[in-house]
């Protein structure tokens, strides 16, 4: 009975400072739970109950089918199910910093900044200037200090355009996707997908006063327009340059492109396991599914870490077996990675690593 | 509307008072899973790819639907809640005896997905062929391949059309009385284990396991009484 009342949870038995390689940061490794044999972290259906806050794990097992909870420095139990063990809802245990993807506010327009003419066109009205008309805005943001913004417009042939308060107003090829913004809230960065089903032409053609000859003549030509301009392509655009392409138009989804949680106004994209920082080529990985949730960059996107089901990689070569629970933490203006691992099936360890 | 708010809080009230509403025929699963149910229902008619891969192998889609209905509904339930990088993570190092977990819109778990590959091998050709080339080994590549597949719709409906042929395959000697009694073999079968042996498959054909919550709940429900009322409405 002894050993079931005794609490192992051992906060700060050791703490190690591990300096693998001599450009690598270090690693702090902390043992926080020791679980007693036969014990295992609970099995539920799709929710880990595992979560840590300031140094304090909050953790459910089971053990010879009783329930066993963690908490406050504290192994509480046996229970003879999770209803009496009161055990927290999966969500309230979540890990809502899992995503490193950065994810700006809503970018619909603010009707505070919006005017319409007369024809029924939309203005922005910014500082006291007025920018328009447009006749559509699919995304807009007005900068944090209320300096500027930057628009998706769209014409009558539902043609899109980039639109900025600086005056700068460039043709997109295609639809806009998901624009993103950094954290300082002025940078911006999306992916354009070219979409070789419209034809703003159309929009003005009138079918009905073609013959069907006509008409066959000239859906030939159009299908032969499509295949001599081959598969639709994807372009980058982003505050700080050019814009950047082709690519692929599979490899962009939500959260690709985007800035990160931690990386300030460097942005990421994975386009098919290859990462690139700001749009240059960092380095295409093998026997790793990349995803932009699962890279975290250092404040100033020159390092960065990848989480994967079986590792962390580091950009300084380093690399940590079966990471649970990742997220961030700032000190000092340094970004840190911190997670957990149950090693040998017993021990819960925490570790934290400069990126 | 009025009608509705009294009927939620009857029902509210008949489930916060332990009585038990789950029982064959007295339970309006539409009402009782309300927008969830709905919701699962919408996912499976707008998805006619999924219709057609089930067609094209030979399947009736409005059984295997019906068989993981009840597991959308849940999913649908739980979604915020979904945590799944430490488990995965937790499977991958220590395999499906320590972490076996529910994933996706059909809730396949690990476990599930192993034992499919395994036995698929074993199908007449043409089926046998999808599995032909997936490690179905428990290395941690192995295992990490799989978590790749389970998280792929394309794949879930794969391995419901292994799980259905393999059935199939089985129990191909049984004359089932209906349509009912089959669905409701493989639902239950779906959802406990289609490993098990038939005796006890059919034992749990009329228990209520099936919860939407975390944790195990104490008011739980028929799995197949779910699908069973699924079924019948798209006949």
């Amino acid at each position: 009975m002894k050993n079931l009342i005794l609490p192992l949870i051992v906060l700060g038995i050791f703490i190690e400072n591990i300096s693998s390689q001599t450009t690598t940061s270090k690693v702090t490794r902390k043992l926080l739970v020791t679980l007693q044999q036969g014990e295992k972290i609970l099995e539920a259906e799709s929710c880990l109950p595992l979560g840590i806050s300031d140094n304090q794990v909050y953790l459910v097992t089971m053990a010879d089918k009783k329930i066993y909870v963690y908490e406050n420095g504290q192994r509480k139990g046996p229970f003879k199910d999770t209803e009496e063990a009161g055990i927290k809802a999966c969500n309230e245990t979540h890990n809502d910093n899992a995503c490193s993807a950065y994810s700006s506010e809503q970018t619909s327009p603010d009707p505070e900044y919006l005017a319409m003419t007369d024809e029924g066109q939309y203005q922005i009205k910014l500082n006291g200037k007025t920018f328009g008309p447009y006749m559509f805005i699919k995304s807009m943001r007005i900068w944090p200090d209320k300096s500027g913004f930057v628009a998706i417009t769209m014409d009558a042939e539902m043609k899109s355009y980039l639109v900025t308060s600086d005056g700068q107003k460039t043709a997109l090829e295609g639809d806009a996707e998901n624009l993103r913004f950094s954290a300082t809230g002025k940078k911006y960065v999306f992916a354009v997908k070219e979409n070789p089903n419209f034809n703003p032409a159309l929009l003005k053609m009138d079918f009905s006063k073609m013959t069907q000859d006509e008409l066959l003549k000239f859906a030939k030509e159009q299908e032969e327009k499509a295949k001599q301009a081959g598969p639709p392509k994807a372009y980058v655009y982003t505050s700080n340059g050019p814009k950047l392409g082709p690519f692929d138009v599979q490899g962009f989804y939500t959260d690709n492109p985007t800035f990160t949680k931690t990386g300030g106004d460097n942005w990421i994209m994975v386009i098919d396991d290859t990462l690139y920082i700001n749009g240059v080529l960092v380095k295409k990985f093998e026997n790793i599914s990349l995803s932009t949730c699962n890279i975290w960059l250092s404040k100033d996107g020159k390092r960065y870490a990848i989480i994967s089901y079986d590792k962390i990689l580091f950009s300084d070569g380093s690399a940590y077996n079966y990471p649970l629970k990742p997220s961030s933490s700032e000190k000092d203006g340094k970004v840190y990675l911190n997670w957990l691992s149950l090693e040998n099936e017993k021990d819960l360890v925490s570790f934290s690593k400069e990126i | 509307m009025k009608e509705w708010l009294i009927f939620v809080s009857f029902l509210y009230f008949n489930i916060s008072s332990g009585q038990d509403i789950s029982k064959p025929d007295e339970v309006n699963y539409k009402i009782l899973f309300g927008e969830k149910y709905f919701g699962a229902y919408s996912y499976l008619s707008s998805q006619q790819w999924i219709t057609d891969t089930l067609r094209l192998s030979g399947i009736d889609p409005a059984f295997a639907k019906a068989i993981v209905f009840p597991e959308i509904i849940r999913f649908s339930a739980l979604q915020n809640a979904l945590e799944m990088q430490g488990l995965f993570t937790l499977y991958v190092q220590y395999g499906a005896s320590y972490a076996n977990f529910s994933v996706g819109r059909f809730q396949m778990k690990p476990e599930f997905a192993e034992l499919i590959e395994r036995d698929a091998k074993n199908l007449s050709g043409f089926y046998s062929q999808r599995f032909k080339n997936v490690d179905n080994s428990i290395t941690p590549e192995a295992r990490i391949a799989r978590v790749n597949r389970l998280n792929s719709m394309n794949w879930q409906v794969q391995y419901l059309i292994g799980f259905m042929k393999i059935m199939d395959q089985k129990y191909e000697k049984i004359r089932w009385t209906s349509a009912t009694e089959k669905l409701q073999f493989y639902a239950t079968a779906y959802n406990c284990g289609f490993t098990k042996p038939e005796k006890e498959i059919r034992k749990k054909m009329i228990e209520k396991h099936f919860h939407t919550s975390s944790f195990r709940s104490n008011i739980c429900y028929n799995y197949c009484a779910i699908s069973n009322e699924y079924y019948y409405s798209k006949k």
